[in-house]
């Protein structure tokens, strides 16, 4: 160990000084042992090299870039095979001609009409479904109680198809906008509800303990702690609910209105217009992943500190 | 003065499953004069955590009284910062609940970020922080709520030898230059010494004082001087004997102790 030491001189050149860390740490431990050389240069220049190396190297960069365009290798694929006949062109029409006719679509405005359509419904929809879901969520997950004496009301509604109960919803909100707001709104809400719920359950005790030893009050403790304790669980939510407000408006749709993307496909359907229906599917795909994303990136803004 | 005084206190918990009560507390009484460093030593499970979360309004007694001049302020074991605010959104904390302006609120957090060594890292979220960071961010969240009573769980218990001694250190310049009384919960014989004025010793299940002890030593401490002190062997003696005999005298204990 001696030797090792004596080894190195305040002349050394820097390649070697990288090897530093790998054999410091006996020296350290020795009493006594003589203080290492200061060797300022090249302290610093190794400093240099580890934080350009370090820059550089930041990994998973490229598959950060490409992953958002990995769907584009799956329509190339259905391109080729529906050119080549390995898919039956009738109902798997290459991608280019469903762009022509999304092209023809958009066009005519007829596309941005059914999907505004929809998107309201499902924002609509949203808000009213994801506000008290989170309201609630969180007041069961606080309040034992609440939770004892309400949380089996939820729990027996839950397993109920959402898409099951329209024709009732067309009986009491009528053919109008109303009644798509609403199957949205009950869908949403038992996504936010539960996410919500079960992030405050997971909070641990010392956080509401702390809250309450600098003399919190019961509605202070929900906003400074339950509530930002549970939004990485909320989000998770209402990235579900993105997915579910689609399907759930895509099939009320189908037999529930005269327009809406949901319209679009089912007309489609009825006159074989299979690259329209087309069209139709990968319009609502397209916005449930752009949807899925806003969601994402509002996550960020909101949630800093959770580690991703 | 008497900052803090506890009379008679009994605190017990109900086990559903042996449909058994386990005392914690067994009447307790105490009183903390003002700007006085007090520790309560005893083993784990002795309901000292109890005593004091009985103080910080987090639990309620069975049977007794606690008197306190006002809201005291807490530091906890761990995880007593919440991993959702930065270093100085913690420490504004209970200023934030009281609802004091965010521009006094930074003016005031300022010297307490720069008192426990924080300011760079007032930016910081939790999880980039050291153990010992994090419970420096929780002492001075207790300073910026500026209760006349401190209370203290064990609050360098997880840390390592170094940081401890580093953050009692601290802890013990702080307290010199403000009037605060503390009351500073801990299952080391060693640190007891360092900081009190007296040692409250308390038995294990139920919780019980045994003796309380004054410290003799002058201040400010040196912890290496401390140990060379002739009366420093025989208040450690003393303290241990009466940690070994209480927990001889409760068969339960001795029993759990086996097992």
């Amino acid at each position: 160990m001696k030797a090792v030491t004596d080894d190195r001189t305040p002349g050394q050149p820097s390649a070697d000084s990288s090897r530093i860390p790998a054999d410091a740490t006996p020296d350290a431990g020795t009493p006594g042992a003589p203080p290492r050389p200061a060797a300022d240069a090249s302290t610093e220049s190794v400093t240099r090299e580890l934080t350009e190396k370090l820059r550089r190297s930041r990994k998973g960069r490229v598959v950060a870039i490409v992953g958002p365009f990995t769907p584009l290798l799956l329509l190339a694929v259905w391109e080729v095979a529906s050119r080549a006949n390995l898919l039956d062109a009738r109902f798997f029409p290459p991608p280019s001609s469903i762009a022509e006719t999304f092209g023809r679509l958009a066009a005519s405005g007829e596309l941005f009409e059914h999907a505004g359509i929809t998107l309201t419904r499902i924002a609509v929809g949203f808000v009213l479904g994801a506000v008290p879901g989170l309201v609630l969520g969180i007041a069961l997950g606080s309040v034992a109680t609440l939770r004892t004496l309400l949380g089996p009301i939820f729990a027996s509604l839950l397993p109920v198809p959402k898409v099951a109960i329209f024709p009732l919803l067309l009986l009491v909100f009528g053919l109008g906008e109303a009644s798509k707001y609403v199957i949205v709104a009950i869908g949403v809400f038992f996504y936010v509800f539960y996410n919500a719920m079960g992030g405050v359950l997971q909070t641990p005790q010392i956080y509401f303990d702390v809250a309450s030893a600098n003399g919190a009050g019961r509605l202070q403790r929900w906003r400074t702690v339950a509530l930002p304790a549970a939004l990485p669980s909320i989000f998770t939510g209402l990235k579900l609910a993105v997915g579910g407000a689609f399907v759930i408006i895509a099939a009320s749709e189908f037999v529930g209105s005269r327009n809406g993307l949901g319209y679009l496909i089912w007309s489609s359907w009825t006159t074989f217009a299979v690259a329209k229906m087309f069209v139709g599917i990968v319009t609502i795909s397209v916005l449930g992943y752009l949807s899925t994303t806003l969601v994402t990136l509002l996550e960020r803004r909101l949630v800093p500190w959770s580690r991703q | 003065m008497t900052a803090v005084a506890v009379e008679g206190l009994w605190k017990g918990f109900y086990d559903r499953r042996r449909d058994d009560v386990l005392v914690a507390l067994q009447d307790v009484s105490l009183t903390i004069e003002d700007h006085e460093f007090v520790c309560v030593l005893g083993p784990s499970g002795c309901g000292k955590s109890t005593l004091l979360r009985i103080l910080a309004g987090l639990e309620e007694a069975d049977r007794g009284t606690t008197t306190m001049t006002a809201r005291p302020s807490v530091v906890f074991q761990d995880h007593g910062v919440l991993p959702w605010m930065t270093v100085e959104q913690n420490v504004e904390y209970p200023l934030r609940l009281q609802g004091v302006r965010r521009a006094e609120r930074r003016d005031r957090v300022a010297p307490l970020l720069e008192m426990v060594g924080l300011e760079e890292f007032r930016g910081f979220y939790p999880h980039q922080l050291s153990g010992g960071m994090r419970q420096r961010t929780s002492v001075a969240r207790a300073l910026a709520d500026d209760g006349s009573t401190l209370l203290m769980d064990e609050p360098f218990g997880a840390l390592d030898e170094q940081t401890r001694v580093v953050l009692q250190q601290e802890l013990l310049k702080i307290w010199t230059h403000t009037s605060k009384s503390v009351l500073f919960i801990t299952h080391s014989v060693d640190e007891a010494l360092v900081l009190a004025d007296r040692v409250i010793v308390m038995s294990a299940r139920p919780g019980r004082i045994l003796a309380d002890v004054r410290i003799p030593f002058e201040r400010p401490r040196d912890i290496l001087e401390l140990r060379r002190d002739p009366r420093h062997a025989e208040i450690t003696y003393e303290l241990w004997r009466l940690l070994r005999d209480a927990e001889a005298q409760d068969p339960r204990a001795a029993e759990e102790a086996i097992a």
